[in-house]
């Protein structure tokens, strides 16, 4: 029973965390403004760290063989396009008129793989916690650490897409939640949880790839002064360090 | 590894933060009756607990805990 609620409380935490973005409610629109093309940039670096030092290595290491992941990673490439086509499909035919309700499918997108990055969380979670409750909390401090700077990129990225601060912070929190169901997945039917993993890691490291490359990286290329070149270049190199940091802090925690 | 009633409280602790710091994001009037609605609930069910266990074990453990039989009770815990 203490095995069930430690998970629930782990996984809680790291939804708590989403809300660490509540920061951008605070800030001035002009200054919010300015920093947000900042922001977008630390969600590729955060994005593409996150993809290619973290969930496709984990899932060679799970699985055993690298073709077999590369080919699920373009698998989650392609749904992810096709997603798209189908969300800019319904957006073109479902037009909504009112001021300020235009919203791109970019941040659409990318509500839905960081709902399934943190359905994928919830899952490691409570996969660690059933293994030993040590290394369920020390895989939960791991995931806080990573999740904080991808909610900032995340925020920066659907206020580009056109919400607003407080709907941007709300959506984000909502998509977070998803790590509850993902733990609980886990807690119910622990074996098809744990060989889920070997598709579902794979499939969100190709979404984050499939939302950095292309809906991402050409909103950077919008501007492009001086300051913005090193400013973005900056952050993407940030979001990047950022990843590395994580996994060399998981691999201290996670090594007896 | 801490005991449920300790999860408890931490599951607790973390639905109130979350629903108060929703609360205060949230613009709207009903989303937000709604969101108070259930913070008050989560608020009494802790509070039902702590008056109801941890408040009386507390005091047994004051009046008797230097009693050999208290002590030697099986605990559930």
């Amino acid at each position: 029973m203490t095995i069930y609620l430690a998970t629930i409380a782990a996984s809680l935490a790291v939804s708590l965390c989403s809300l660490s973005s509540a920061f951008a409610l605070w800030m001035p629109a002009a200054t919010l403004k300015r920093v947000v093309p900042f922001l977008v940039a630390l969600a590729v670096g955060v994005l593409l760290g996150d993809a290619f030092i973290h969930l496709i290595p984990d899932a060679v290491e799970r699985r055993g063989s690298v073709s077999d992941v590369c080919l699920t990673v373009l698998v989650g490439v392609f749904g992810f396009f096709v997603l798209e086509k189908l969300v800019r499909w319904r957006h073109d035919h479902n037009v909504d008129t009112r001021p300020g309700a235009e919203i791109l499918p970019l941040a659409k997108m990318n509500l839905i793989g960081d709902a399934i990055h943190n359905f994928v969380d919830g899952i490691l979670i409570a996969g660690s916690f059933l293994a030993d409750p040590i290394l369920g909390w020390t895989t939960t401090l791991a995931i806080v650490a990573h999740e904080v700077p991808q909610e900032l990129g995340d925020v920066g990225a659907l206020l580009r897409g056109g919400y607003s601060p407080r709907q941007a912070v709300l959506n984000n929190f909502y998509c977070s939640l998803s790590v509850v169901p993902g733990a609980l997945f886990t807690l119910l039917l622990s074996q098809l949880a744990e060989s889920s993993l070997l598709v579902l890691l794979p499939i969100a490291a190709g979404g984050f790839i499939y939302i950095a490359a292309s809906d991402l990286i050409p909103v950077l290329h919008e501007r492009s002064t001086l300051r913005h070149l090193g400013g973005q270049s900056a952050s993407f190199a940030l979001g990047i360090a950022f990843m590395q940091g994580i996994v060399m802090l998981e691999q201290t925690l996670l090594t007896p | 590894m801490a005991d449920t009633d300790t999860y408890l409280h931490l599951i607790g602790l973390q639905i109130l933060a979350i629903l108060g710091i929703v609360m205060i994001i949230q613009g709207e009037r009903p989303p937000k009756r709604a969101l108070s609605g259930a913070f008050l609930l989560v608020l009494g069910m802790l509070l039902a607990h702590v008056v109801s266990h941890i408040l009386p074990d507390h005091f047994a453990r004051f009046v008797y805990g230097t009693h050999r039989e208290y002590r030697s009770l099986p605990r559930q815990d």
